[in-house]
């Protein structure tokens, strides 16, 4: 345990300086969400598409519903960086505009399905009984039936509007979060704090907002930030088939739909708004998986095991080639987290071609991946694979791959001498 | 393996499915008499005694609850009804006849689903970690996130416009559908943009649970033996690994049903899910109500027999 630097006397030893400094969850999260920089990027690349939605209430660079007969198809220029669509109307301001109502169907649905998700869930979970039977039931009922199919017939029953379509979109996918809530309520009911709560007459209601919510929030977080895009997704279907938001209002979906009638004229019409919705849809992936990695460990990461998949042989023509694809100067970051298990054995216990003088390739032709940083943390980056965990802080692991890197085989008895 | 207790399991089933499509369809019969407007609203004034027969002979002039008593009969009968818009068209061959097209689709997407997936996952697992790894990997995340009329929307960009434009029309690819069941060559495209992004999932799934198969004491006793890696991998690791990926094909089935709908309506495909755009767009609710029928009796029949798959690929599970 660190303890905060504070006054030299002894009385300032208080709970409340040991709490300064005691890291908690969340901050641990974010440290670990810190160093998966696909999650970073996605963050940065959703917090520009929310400040655009933004932006995009006050000012667009072009009106987004005056028609234009004189631009129509335009392809991209210099006044519109993305062209026009078939009015003649700037592909870039519509675009913007898009990005508020996927933002809005995505995060309103989403609202709406955590509320009663968490609301249904902690019920049949905490209380179980005949309730608990009842709302699994409905919730394997509602699995049953084809969710895009339903929310077509919800949209015609409750009508068009935003608000319509958000409500016809999370009366289909609440299963989810209430299934995901259920569960995390019937494991943490039996923990001991809860017991604990109990025993000093802590009401229900104290206890699942104070003790069982809180502790279930992680996976809660995870579960919003996946639903967020298959939100997104739904809408795009509903307007792509003409069945979502009314036409004069720019949706990505329906954007697509547009552009894919005239795709042979202008394809740049359908590109962009498709582009938009799977970049999009792309971050919200990989920041959820970023967070499923740091708030919910129990899932996703693999644990680390001694070799993985395929056993090589040492030193062959591959292991030789890896070796000069590794990183030319060493590490000048500390890697960050080594786990038990890395621990455990230590370098010296390891041995590795990677390891040997031969086997160092000296300035390498990889001077600019040197310049662009870590190659295979690159890719593995790229991949989703959180840093640190699979990649632990062994020169020939950074040299030639961890794979090349087996335990030292035990001194063998010497034979006693003659 | 048809055990008495398969057997009277299977009859149990059959039975829930009959239920079950008959509670679908009555759910949105009622659902959809709700709905404002009805097929026969047009611009142009209509004679009162004309529409007066025409709700006579739909039924529609019936009270509510008699129309349903007829509905159910007809759908014990096998008879959907009859078109809205369409009139004299009766709506079961229409819709059986479109569902095998539908089939067609469907089957090719999901070899590509389980076909690609599977690949993609047995490869990046046993190259765990290297290059081919992190393409597999990514490549499954790019599919996963992109929704599939985008995927379509590429697909024709390239196969349709781009090949036709560089070969100069010698040689492209061609939207729509010929004759009844289609053309041998319409079906790839189609497939891959339905079965792609349920390809990811199974990717992803077969990854994960190969890794996991993998570092079992049973494959390090089969690699011990002197077995080939071939037959470790495909025999002994990859059927234990497959469990896990079979109990998403219930779901698999859904979405690619569900998928058909947009790519039938972007490629142009006679099968059930433009129709069932159309007849929303159209009005024509006794169709709307008479795919729902179908789809619900699909699903259940897909469910059905992937519970049925759980046996074959595990002797453990019996019923």
């Amino acid at each position: 345990m660190v303890v905060a630097p504070g006054p030299a006397t002894p009385d300032a030893l208080t709970a409340d300086t040991l709490v300064f400094r005691q890291t908690n969850q969340w901050a641990d999260a974010w440290q670990q969400l810190k160093r998966n920089r696909l999650a970073l990027a996605s963050t940065v690349f959703l917090t520009a598409v929310t400040l655009v939605a933004i932006v995009s209430v006050f000012w667009t660079p072009y009106p987004v519903y005056k028609q234009q007969v004189a631009g129509t198809y335009e392809g991209p220029t210099v006044s519109h960086p993305l062209g026009a669509d078939q009015a003649g109307r700037d592909l870039l301001s519509r675009l913007m505009v898009g990005a508020r109502i996927s933002l809005e169907v995505g995060v309103g649905t989403q609202l709406l399905v955590v509320g009663f998700g968490i609301a249904v869930g902690l019920v049949a979970g905490y209380y179980r009984g005949w309730l608990d039977g009842v709302i699994s039931t409905l919730i394997n009922v509602f699995y049953g039936i084809p969710d895009l199919l339903v929310a077509l017939i919800l949209v015609l029953l409750l009508g068009r509007g935003l608000d319509k379509i958000v409500l016809a979109i999370a009366i289909t996918r609440w299963m989810d979060m209430a299934r995901l809530v259920r569960g995390q309520t019937l494991s943490l009911r039996e923990r001991e704090f809860v017991l604990a709560a109990v025993a000093i007459g802590t009401t229900p209601k104290g206890i699942i907002l104070r003790h069982i919510l809180p502790n279930a929030l992680g996976p809660i977080i995870v579960q919003a930030t996946f639903g967020v895009p298959a939100a997104i997704l739904f809408e795009g279907f509903l307007s792509f088939l003409g069945l979502g938001v009314q036409p004069p209002t720019p949706s990505w979906g329906s954007m697509a739909a547009d552009g894919f009638q005239a795709i042979r004229l202008a394809p740049h019409i359908v590109m962009a708004p498709a582009l938009a919705l799977s970049l999009t849809l792309m971050a919200f992936n990989f920041l959820g998986d970023g967070l499923r990695d740091a708030l919910d460990p129990s899932k996703g990461a693999e644990p680390p095991r001694a070799s993985y998949g395929r056993p090589r042989k040492h030193g062959t023509k591959d292991t030789i080639a890896r070796a000069g694809l590794g990183r030319p100067f060493p590490r000048l970051r500390r890697p960050s987290t080594t786990s038990s298990y890395w621990r455990e054995t230590s370098h010296a216990d390891r041995t590795c071609p990677g390891d040997h003088p031969a086997f160092d390739p000296g300035p390498s032709l990889f001077w600019g991946a040197a310049v662009a940083g870590d190659w295979r943390g690159y890719w593995t980056g790229l991949a989703g694979i959180p840093q640190g965990r699979f990649r632990p802080a062994l020169p020939c692991a950074i040299q030639a791959g961890w794979r090349s890197c087996r335990l030292r085989p035990p001194a063998r008895p010497q034979p006693p001498p003659a | 393996m048809l055990t008495r207790g398969t057997l009277s399991y299977l009859g149990q089933r059959l039975a829930f499915l009959a239920f079950t499509a008959i509670a679908v369809s009555s759910l949105v019969f009622l659902g959809v008499h709700q709905l404002p407007g009805n097929a026969f609203l047009s611009d142009r004034r209509i004679d009162p005694n004309a529409l007066a027969a025409l709700l006579h002979h739909y039924h529609l002039d019936l009270p509510l609850l008699e129309q349903y008593r007829l509905f159910v009969i007809g759908i014990l009968h096998g008879d959907l009804g009859e078109s809205l818009v369409n009139r004299g068209v009766k709506i079961t061959p229409l819709l059986l006849r479109e569902a095998t097209v539908s089939a067609e689709v469907g089957a090719a997407a999901l070899v590509v689903t389980i076909g690609l997936g599977m690949v993609l996952g047995v490869v990046a697992a046993v190259r765990h970690n290297t290059v081919v790894d992190y393409v597999a990997t990514t490549t499954a995340v790019v599919g996963f996130s992109m929704p599939n009329f985008v995927i379509a929307s590429l697909l024709v960009v390239v196969f349709a416009v781009w090949l036709y434009n560089t070969t100069g029309g010698a040689f492209y690819y061609e939207l729509g559908w010929h004759g009844t069941h289609g053309n041998l060559s319409q079906i790839p495209v189609p497939a891959f943009a339905l079965g792609f992004p349920y390809a990811s999932i199974v990717a992803r799934l077969t990854r994960a649970s190969m890794l996991d198969v993998i570092g079992q004491d049973y494959v390090r006793t089969a690699r011990a033996k002197g077995l080939p890696e071939r037959i470790v991998i495909m025999r002994h690791a990859l059927r234990n690994a497959l469990i896990p990926v079979v109990s998403v094909l219930g779901p698999l089935v859904v979405g690619i049903i569900t998928g058909s709908v947009v790519i039938e309506n972007i490629f142009g495909i006679p099968g059930l899910g433009k129709e069932f755009v159309t007849s929303i767009l159209n009005r024509d609710y006794n169709i709307v109500i008479g795919v729902f029928t179908v789809y619900a009796v699909l699903i259940g029949l897909a469910n059905l027999l992937v519970d049925m798959l759980y046996t074959a690929i595990d002797p453990r599970i019996h019923y």
